[in-house]
């Protein structure tokens, strides 16, 4: 029988925006990356990305072998391959390093190791770059062949650290304005990838906005806000999709940043204490949550499916009752990851997340 | 230039003023060199604790180091020279194979240096036999390896079996880092620790160490 892609489409959505009348069950959302579709198809990156066709043939293949409810492109996430739309528009191509068997990386710190690296950078085309090339192209067929909306990737400081590496944590108490001028490009630069998006797949449904600066560990919440924030701020007011923040840190502040930005939701695994999730859903009512505390680091890597099996029941019977509860494992799914506890997340779902949900707290 | 001014420079992250201060310590006051480290220590450790307390930030945290990595600079030739200089405790770190992701790390090295370790840093994307053939040359007791990314986290396995068939195993504690791992994690890879955070590192090495 063919995946049935309009029912999760219609699953997922529907969650998302909190209107779930006629939903059956609890969505699965599964970021899936390079090295996770490299595992269950059999074929390297490289050939991989070798065309829009068989790159969203392989992701198509693998999102439907886990049962998830959702599908987008790992290069359209504002990470290594807006890193590597730099690299190529300002020459430093030697700093990109090609895995067989996982996304391509970029050496953190190369592109902009002095502040003149900065001042003279130059702002990527994105519409001349392979790579975004295969990426919307690649969308445009996901779409054409499941209905998925496309998510667009989204993206400040996960950007800043691949192209500064350890010296943008140092300007930050050093040197703020050099800072904000890195940011300021990597904004003119996103700006443009969205701008062929729009152009070239059509207008994105949603926007998955990765947040790595509102980390704890990372920074002060204002500077998070200096450095991510208020760039997100600027984007909004920019594009009318609604934005969901990605953050797989394991000290994130979510109730901070939802306090002063608009977000659909938000997706991250910590913290682990599912009180914390409970507590969240009461006081952000019209946020939806995935994820919750299910990390991909702990039972799924060293527990069994019954481990797994616990945790997403958990979720859903604290989180799920009333909708706005999407089950996400967070972040990719590692090589080491026993697919028996991956498939583990789809068989929980369908035993605890029908709707009305049995056992809800 | 006392020592509570030494220690107030580090923790107000002084990083243009301190090899002035440290100089002025040693030749004008003619300070221990060793006291004049107990009092930077003091510093970081006071750093490490507004850090734990989130009044820090990795931002403060990197600053600190590098001030103290200025400030052992112009100390270390006088250390050197010290009739009180005694055998560092030999470190190796790397970022493993497959991640090129190297702030905690190298952010670890300069507090390990600080401490009083002898860091030797292999950088990002580093195979285990090049961990393994750094172990034998300096004939280190702790490695420590950095995994940031999910899926690369693996390779400290990979690590420990290399030190394993190299006959290094018993001889090295092996602790990791990342925000991918967890102890459970560490341990099923092999490692003997796992520490959360730098800070933790050092506190967890230095158990490791007995010191």
């Amino acid at each position: 029988m063919p995946y049935d892609w309009t029912k999760s489409v219609f699953r997922f959505m529907k969650t998302l925006t909190g209107r779930i009348r006629g939903v059956d069950r609890v969505p699965f959302f599964a970021i899936i990356d390079e090295q996770f579709i490299s595992r269950i198809i059999g074929i390297t990156t490289r050939e991989i990305l070798s065309s829009p066709e068989t790159y969203a043939n392989c992701l198509i293949k693998t999102a439907e072998f886990i049962k998830a409810d959702t599908i987008q492109i790992p290069s359209a996430y504002a990470g290594p391959a807006e890193a590597y739309a730099f690299a190529e528009a300002n020459n430093k191509m030697n700093s990109i390093q090609w895995y067989d068997y996982k996304p391509l990386a970029i050496k953190q710190g190369e592109v902009c190791k002095t502040e003149e690296d900065i001042e003279k950078l130059e702002i990527p085309e994105h519409s001349k770059i392979d790579l975004w090339d295969t990426t919307y192209k690649t969308a445009n067929i996901i779409r054409e062949k499941t209905k998925f909306p496309q998510a667009m990737g989204l993206g400040i400081w996960s950007v800043v650290q691949e192209l500064r590496g350890i010296n943008a944590f140092k300007d930050i108490r050093k040197n703020p304005d050099l800072l904000l001028k890195l940011c300021e490009k990597i904004y003119e630069s996103q700006l443009d990838s969205y701008n062929d998006w729009i152009e070239k797949v059509g207008e994105s449904a949603i926007i998955m906005y990765t947040g790595y600066a509102f980390n704890k560990h990372m920074m002060s919440f204002k500077d998070a806000m200096k450095y991510e924030g208020q760039f997100i701020k600027r984007f909004q007011k920019k594009i009318n999709s609604p934005f969901f923040l990605h953050n797989c840190g394991t000290r994130p502040y979510f109730r901070e940043v939802c306090n002063e930005i608009d977000f659909i939701a938000v997706n991250g695994s910590h913290p682990l204490n599912i009180k914390y999730w409970i507590d969240f859903k009461k006081d952000f009512p019209k946020v939806t949550i995935m994820g919750a505390n299910i990390d991909v680091s702990r039972e799924l890597f060293t527990g069994t499916p019954q481990d797994v099996e616990e945790k997403v029941r958990e979720n859903i019977i604290n989180l799920a009752p009333g909708g706005r509860y999407i089950v996400s494992p967070i972040c990719c799914l590692p090589w080491g990851v026993p697919i028996p506890n991956v498939l583990a997340i789809p068989k929980a779902i369908e035993k605890y997340g029908q709707y009305p949900i049995k056992g809800a707290q | 230039m006392d020592y509570e001014q030494l220690t107030e420079l580090i923790v107000e992250l002084e990083l243009d003023d301190i090899a002035d201060a440290v100089k002025e310590a040693l030749e004008a006051d003619k300070k221990d060199p060793f006291d004049i480290l107990s009092a930077l220590t003091a510093g970081m450790d006071e750093v490490g604790h507004r850090y734990a307390e989130e009044i820090y930030y990795l931002a403060d945290l990197m600053l600190a180091a590098e001030t103290m990595k200025v400030a052992l600079e112009v100390l270390k030739p006088e250390l050197a020279s010290s009739e009180k200089v005694k055998d560092k405790v030999k470190v190796v770190i790397a970022t493993v194979k497959g991640d090129n992701h190297d702030i905690g790390k190298n952010l670890l090295g300069i507090l390990l240096m600080s401490e009083g370790f002898e860091v030797y840093d292999l950088g990002k994307d580093v195979d285990a036999e090049t961990i393994v053939a750094k172990v034998k040359e300096t004939g280190a007791s702790i490695v420590g390896l950095s995994s940031l990314l999910s899926m690369t986290v693996s390779q400290i396995e990979v690590v420990h079996e290399a030190l394993k068939t190299a006959g290094l195993r018993d001889k090295v504690k092996l602790i990791v880092g990342g925000a991918p791992l967890s102890m459970d994690l560490a341990k099923r890879f092999g490692a003997d620790d796992f520490a959360e955070d730098t800070i933790k590192g050092i506190t967890h090495i230095k158990n490791l160490t007995g010191i």
